[in-house]
């Protein structure tokens, strides 16, 4: 059975009930308006509306999904010697996501979670944070155009305070 | 008293990120403002900057305090440090090694903010935890 998504921009998504299904947000306006796998009139009949997120965004979306839509649902690993719970992100992820640039990584991220795709969401913020990772707050600061509005003073007081952490 | 400060594992996993995080940044048309965004971190909202430096390990976090927003973001996220050793080099300096160790201090499964750490490293809640 197929599922009728409409974007803001009024682009219809018909996707596999499966795939609409890992969105939770998707999938508790589906139980809201009565919709249901084995009610094929209700799924014909009904669509379900998305106004905060564009069609570009959502075919990307789909796109994570189809690929995604068999997956076993995941333990995150704590893998990291810190023990922080960190995210993996696999290869196929690494290059869906890597020609993006950064507004459409936004982008997805706020799509993410306005659907509640988990797996997608972490993989964005991981993929984010990889970015960050081990560069230089001066690398970060022109990767990411970030305009310093702290006064020499403060920017002491920073580093004063953070002084402590050792790595 | 403090007992309550310690996390399991079961809260500690309770304590990540829960969909979908509370801002009304999806009405932002993107790809128009960001043609004359002076910063790409104005594309996110503070919540989802915050998951991002959830991600981070501490001194990357640090490195991101690179200007009031992102300072004052960074400040406020959480980190999920289980473990870490608090040594002393000198009588008033006390740093914090994020490495799991086999230090006399060792505190495990906290979780606190970055200003909760610096109070570690000032000595005021290392106090506490040694008069436990």
């Amino acid at each position: 059975p197929n599922v009728k998504l409409v974007t803001s921009d009024n682009e219809e998504f018909v996707v596999d009930f499966r795939i609409a299904k890992m969105s939770v947000t998707v999938s508790r306006l589906m139980e809201a308006m009565n919709m249901s796998e084995t009610d094929d009139a209700s799924l014909l009949s009904n669509s379900i509306p998305l106004p905060n997120v564009t069609k570009a965004v959502m075919a990307r979306v789909i796109e994570w999904c189809e690929k995604h839509k068999n997956d076993e649902p995941k333990e995150e690993k704590e893998n990291d010697k810190r023990g922080r719970t960190t995210h993996v992100v696999s290869d196929w992820d690494k290059e869906f996501l890597k020609n993006d640039e950064f507004g459409r990584l936004c982008q997805l991220m706020g799509a993410a979670n306005y659907l509640e795709i988990k797996g997608l969401f972490n993989d964005i913020s991981q993929t984010i944070a990889n970015m960050i990772h081990g560069k230089k707050s001066d690398e970060i600061a022109e990767m990411f155009n970030i305009h310093c509005d702290l006064t020499e003073a403060e920017k002491k007081e920073i580093r004063k305070k953070t002084a402590w952490c050792e790595d | 008293a403090r007992q309550g400060n310690l996390l399991t594992e079961e809260q500690l996993k309770n304590q990540r990120f829960k969909l979908p995080l509370d801002h009304n940044y999806y009405q932002m048309e993107v790809e128009e403002s960001s043609k004359s965004m002076k910063d790409y971190f104005d594309l996110l909202p503070n919540e989802l900057i915050s998951v991002v430096i959830s991600n981070l390990p501490p001194k990357d976090r640090l490195n991101l305090r690179l200007n009031k927003r992102l300072q004052a973001i960074e400040v406020e996220a959480k980190d999920y440090t289980r473990k870490m050793a608090i040594t002393r080099s000198d009588p008033d300096v006390c740093k914090i090694k994020f490495t799991i160790v086999d230090a006399q201090e060792i505190v495990t499964e906290r979780s606190h903010s970055i200003r909760r750490f610096s109070q570690f490293a000032s000595n005021q809640v290392y106090k506490e935890i040694s008069s436990e």
